[in-house]
Order: structure tokens, then C-alpha cells, then sequence
């Protein structure tokens, strides 16, 4: 768990629109270790997609990665040049992304789709590619694969389609699969059958996960690791159980109270006050002040750095600006 | 409580036959004989995940489509034989509040015109009245009134769930129709308008049929829950009972399946449903769940069961119904 796979150094995505600069990701850090699952969990608005595009190299105009370092395997894929990166993506690191039905293409069929990257990446034949495919789809737990792999994604479900995105990603073995909420547009049950795929497949594979999520519960069931971000900025790292235990930054507590507690009763929910305000309109001092319960006049003013409270807990709050004493 | 709703054998199917030459009509029974009421000042919720038929439900109940069969029986009078223009009165008293704050209000019109819209309807308001009827409701649903000339683009989907909020209380309806009315907000927004609809329900002794495809949400408000699958209702309880002891299987898995924001409760070792939502056009014989039930048996391939009173208010649609204590909540917990 030692080895650090990939290394997020301060980094800064930018988009530059005609009614100004949007600093969707800003000064973000983290690491992801070999076998590890480290979550990002934040709201719409938060950076949470555009970090992990910015990792795939995949910000389109008028975004573009102003700042900071991604260390994937000793290389620093901002400095990659397009065509080495193109080995890289979809090799190394591969994504699944949210909704299903618009990231298969409906005018090729699954195999088709799925022998393109084990061909481009393996250097397979069809024959092999196609195997290979079969095989995967077999993994991802798809009954009668082989007449899958013939068929269009129309014809398949929504719950199958995010299984053959799935084999898609972990089709040539990628040391870091990208899930930007994978099963955020799936039916409940058919969530848990995918995370359970997702968990067994990883362990099988030795691949680390970088989630994308909204969904504390997905989180919990997941994660080892969680980042969790407002505004572009990550405003706590934790382990995950730290993390539920002793949530320190108001904006985390409050993402916890305000979700639905279906296991046990209770009356009110707490919900945090206000909406994420516009790109343009966040604070000048804490992104967070306006909708925060403790505001001080500090939080205003000034941004208050991330600091390392504990061993392993992160926090970007004026409340923790100094290192808390274990009691153990 | 007296009854506001009752809704007998209520059916709808849809003609989905396709090609040129139709020799064999098919049809996809989207809501297949439903039976339930609501009492006044209720909140019923209806879960089921995508193509149960909880939409559906609502949309005929609201008179938005026309069911294939059944009664809709509101507040004494059956529905579908109103003649139009009594229907039309009728239908001040139902109100609906839809899942999308985005394409359900219209980009051209003003927050004062979207609200003002059903009381200039069904109303009789001069200006004056009319302004200051909108700017309480804005203060009843929490929008700043300063917002009253804006356009509904400037708001974020909370601040658009509100202002469709405010649209649906205006005329002080009997019955709200909640269609998934926050599935489509960020965490911390989707509680913010679940304790207003609580808060409103309170105050102003509403009544709402709460349609949402995770339990979640729908235990919030809910006092009774129905679950639907394939069209029917499976198993239909008090909130408390539903989570403490579930009489269906699919409830069982509904339950088990929703991840619990609590790491140390990671439960690897707990049953999940296996397989996909059967096809509904051509939907299994016998019980429609048995394709993916665990503890299905032969009787249950053949036979379709009826949905019956197990135990006192608990009514659910199975052969071989869970013992007590299946729920994720203990019974010894404090309600």
C-alpha cells in the first residue's frame, strides 16, 4: 500500500469563458496508492469531474491545466505528449463514466466496441481481440456473452450497458480505473450488484480506483480514502473511517447530516442553508463561509490553507488551524 | 381520517405493437391492477426502481392520462365519469409536483407568471390581490421576494424546485403529486426541500402521494409506503413496519441493497438481488418477482399471488411472506 501510483500535485484546471476565468479545479492534491480506492465526493460545481478529466487529459477549450503536476507512474502526464498519452489512456489508466447510453456508441455493437482498445492497446488480432472480449464480459458477470458481444447497446439494459463499460475499462488490465459515478444513473439494486462487481473485480486485478460520487452511501461502501471538495477546492482528506467518525470541516459534517439515514429514525433532516453559489460568486476569504453555521469574520477574509490535523486528516478550515491531540 | 383517495383495479396499458403487419397486438401493462386509498392528511409514498409503473400511477390519478380500466375515486366522486367541466373543477384540488425544476417550468415566463398561473386560472383576482397572493407563497416556500420578475433560468434546481412548490400549493389543493420532486438535486438541496414539503404538509394539512424511486427520500416523509414492482403494488405498510418488518422478498432486497453511509456497517457478506427487471411486455408467469426472488418456489412460477391483509394493515402480494424482523431497522429501536 506503500507505493504511490499516482501523485496529484497542487493542480489547477482553469476555464477561460468570455465572462471570465472559472477556477473549476484550484491548487488540488492527492495521492493514490497501488490497490487503493480513493473517493472524491463533492456537489455539483465542486471540480469533482473536472479533476478527473484533468488526469485522462481529456479538458476540452476553453478549460485548459494551468498549474500543479499528475504524477502517474513516475511520468507527469501534463508534460506527456498527446501520443504517448494516447498509449496511456485507456492502457493504464481507463474511465467508466455516468450515464451508459451515451458513452457506448449505438451504431457499433459491443464486441465491436470492445476488441477496439484490446486491438489498439494489445496489439491483437480480431480473432484473439475477440476472446479476449468474451472473456471479459464473462468476468463482469454477462449470462450468454457471446451473443452479447454481437449485439448494440440498445438492446441491453442499463445495469448490462454499465457491465460492458466496465469490461470496456478493465479489458487490457489499466493500473487506475477513473469512475466518475458510475452507478449514479442506475436502479438501487442493480447500484449494489455493480459495486460489488466493481469491488471483487478489483481485488482480482490489483487495479487502484479513483471514484467520482455524490453519494456518501457509495463512499462508505467503497472507499478507503476520501477527498472531499467544494468549489474546487478540497476542503478534507481523511481516511474513511476518520472521516465518518470525525468529519471536521462544517461542509463535510453537513454533507453526512444532510443525507437520509435509512438505518435508523429521524424526524428532521439538517440540511445545509443556501445552494453553491455561481463560479463567479464564491467568497473571497472560505469558499464555504456564506452557507457555514460557525462563519467567523477570518473566514471572509482570508482562504485558509489544508492542514494535516492528524496523521492521515486534512482539513481547510479556520475552526482547525492547529493540530488536534489524540486522547488514545 | 376520513378518505380523500381511493383507487380500485386501476389499469393502463399501452399499445406498444410494432411493424407493419400486426397480426398480434402487444401491449405493456404499465399500471396492472392497483388498488390502494389514501386518508386525508396522509403522506403515502410509492417506491419501485425505473418501469415499475409508479409514473404512470400518478399521471392517471391526475387525470394527465386514462387508464385502460379501474375506478379513481376522489373525494367522494369517481374521476372518469365527471363530465369535462366538473373535471375541470375537480381537478383545482389535485396538484403535481414533477421530478425535472428544469424543463417542468416554462423559460419564458416569470417567477410571479409560473406561480400566478393557476390562480388567474381557477381564480378570480384583481392585480393587487394577485401580487400579493404570489409574494406569500414565495415567503411560504422560502424565495426571496425580490425574485418575483425573474426568469427561471437565473435560479439554481432547489430554487426551481420551490418555485414549482409554490405553484402546486397555490390553490390550496387536497392532494399533492410528488413525482420524484428531488431526485434530480445535490445532496445537501435535496434535504432542504424535503423538510419543506414536511413543513408544508404540516401546516397546511395537506395530503401527498409521494412517487420515488429510492427509499431514502420516500421514508422521510412518508407515513405509508407502497412498493411496486411490474406494475403492481407488492407490499403496502406503515413506514415502520416496512423497515422493520418487510413482508416481500423485493422489499427485502430494496432494503439491503441501499448503501449506508457508515463504513464500519460494510456488509460484504449480505444478499443481494440478483438479475435484472424482467422485460414488462412480456413479464413472467406466476409472481412476476420470482425470476430473481431467493426464496421462489414452484408454486410461485404457476401461481400468481393475491394481494392480501397478512397482518393488521400490512398487506403484501406473496406466498411465502418473511418472518418478522427482516428490515434493516431492529425492532427495539425507538421510533
Amino acid at each position: 500500500m506503500n507505493d504511490i501510483l499516482l501523485e496529484v500535485k497542487q493542480l489547477k484546471t482553469y476555464f477561460f469563458t468570455e465572462d471570465g476565468i472559472v477556477p473549476a479545479v484550484d491548487d488540488v492534491s492527492f495521492n493514490i496508492h497501488k490497490g487503493e480506492t480513493v473517493a472524491i465526493v463533492g456537489e455539483s460545481g465542486s471540480g469533482k469531474s473536472v479533476t478527473s478529466l484533468s488526469i485522462m487529459r481529456l479538458i476540452e477549450e476553453p478549460g485548459k491545466i494551468v498549474g500543479g503536476e499528475i504524477n502517474f507512474e513516475g511520468i507527469n502526464l501534463n508534460k506527456v505528449p498527446r501520443m504517448k498519452m494516447r498509449e496511456i489512456r485507456g492502457n493504464r489508466i481507463a474511465m467508466v463514466f455516468q450515464e451508459p447510453l451515451t458513452s457506448l456508441n449505438p451504431v457499433f455493437t459491443v464486441g465491436n466496441q470492445l476488441a477496439e482498445s484490446i486491438k489498439l492497446h494489445q496489439k491483437k488480432s480480431k480473432k484473439e481481440a475477440r476472446e479476449i472480449g468474451i472473456e471479459m464480459l464473462r468476468k463482469v458477470g454477462i449470462a450468454r456473452p457471446d451473443k452479447v458481444y454481437d449485439q448494440y447497446p440498445h438492446a441491453l439494459s442499463g445495469g448490462m450497458r454499465q457491465r460492458v463499460m466496465i469490461a470496456m475499462a478493465l479489458s487490457c488490465s489499466p493500473k487506475l480505473l477513473i469512475a466518475d459515478e458510475p452507478t449514479t444513473a442506475l436502479d438501487v439494486t442493480i447500484q449494489a450488484q455493480i459495486l460489488r462487481l466493481m469491488r471483487d473485480l478489483i481485488k482480482e486485478l490489483d487495479t487502484s480506483i479513483l471514484l467520482i460520487t455524490h453519494d456518501l452511501g457509495v463512499v462508505a461502501e467503497m472507499a478507503d480514502t476520501v477527498v472531499v471538495m467544494y468549489g474546487g477546492q478540497v476542503v478534507e482528506k481523511a481516511d474513511v473511517f476518520t472521516l465518518f467518525k470525525e468529519p471536521k470541516h462544517p461542509y463535510t459534517k453537513g454533507l453526512m447530516d444532510s443525507s437520509p439515514k435509512i438505518h435508523e429514525w429521524n424526524e428532521e433532516l439538517v440540511s445545509i442553508p443556501g445552494t453553491v453559489p455561481s463560479p463567479f460568486e464564491f467568497p473571497i476569504g472560505c469558499k464555504f463561509a456564506d452557507r457555514c453555521p460557525h462563519v467567523m469574520n477570518k473566514c471572509k477574509e482570508e482562504i485558509p490553507s489544508l492542514i494535516e490535523i492528524r496523521k492521515g486528516q486534512e482539513v481547510r478550515c479556520w475552526l482547525h488551524s492547529e493540530k488536534v491531540v489524540d486522547l488514545e | 381520517m376520513s378518505q380523500l383517495l381511493e383507487v380500485k383495479g386501476l389499469k393502463k396499458s399501452f399499445d406498444v405493437t410494432r411493424g407493419l403487419i400486426k397480426r398480434k397486438k402487444q401491449y405493456l401493462h404499465a399500471v396492472n391492477d392497483v388498488s390502494f386509498s389514501v386518508q386525508k392528511g396522509e403522506v403515502l409514498g410509492i417506491v419501485g426502481e425505473s418501469g415499475c409503473g409508479k409514473s404512470t400511477l400518478g399521471n392517471l390519478i391526475i387525470q394527465l392520462l386514462e387508464p385502460t380500466e379501474g375506478e379513481i375515486i376522489f373525494d367522494g366522486v369517481d374521476l372518469r365519469k365527471l363530465p369535462p367541466e366538473q373535471l375541470r373543477k375537480k381537478r383545482e384540488d389535485i396538484q403535481m409536483v414533477f421530478q425535472d425544476p428544469f424543463s417542468s417550468l416554462n423559460p419564458r415566463k416569470r417567477v410571479f407568471d409560473i406561480i400566478a398561473e393557476p390562480l388567474k386560472t381557477h381564480g378570480s383576482y384583481n392585480k393587487v390581490e394577485l401580487e400579493h397572493e404570489v409574494l406569500q407563497l414565495m415567503d411560504v416556500v422560502g424565495l426571496n421576494r425580490s425574485y418575483l420578475n425573474r426568469y427561471p433560468h437565473e435560479f439554481s434546481g432547489g430554487q426551481r424546485q420551490r418555485i414549482g412548490i409554490a405553484r402546486a400549493i397555490a390553490l390550496k389543493p387536497k392532494l399533492i403529486i410528488c413525482d420524484e420532486p428531488v431526485s434530480a438535486l445535490d445532496v445537501s438541496i435535496q434535504s432542504q426541500i424535503l423538510n419543506l414539503l414536511k413543513k408544508l404538509q404540516k401546516e397546511l394539512q395537506l395530503t401527498y402521494i409521494f412517487i420515488a424511486h429510492g427509499l431514502p427520500a420516500v421514508k422521510h416523509v412518508s407515513d405509508r409506503i407502497a412498493v411496486m414492482y411490474l406494475g403492481k403494488i407488492v407490499e403496502l405498510t406503515t413506514k415502520e413496519n416496512l423497515f422493520t418488518n418487510p413482508m416481500h422478498p423485493y422489499t427485502e432486497g430494496l432494503l439491503s441493497a441501499i448503501p449506508i453511509p457508515d463504513p464500519t456497517a460494510r456488509k460484504d457478506e449480505r444478499r443481494l438481488l440478483e438479475g435484472d427487471i424482467p422485460n414488462p411486455v412480456n413479464p413472467p408467469t406466476g409472481c412476476a418477482f420470482h425470476t430473481r426472488c431467493p426464496y421462489k418456489t414452484e408454486l410461485c412460477e404457476r401461481v400468481e399471488p393475491e394481494f392480501t391483509e397478512k397482518r393488521d394493515g400490512h398487506f403484501t402480494a406473496c406466498h411465502h411472506p418473511l418472518k418478522e424482523g427482516k428490515g434493516i431497522i431492529s425492532q427495539h429501536e425507538k421510533y
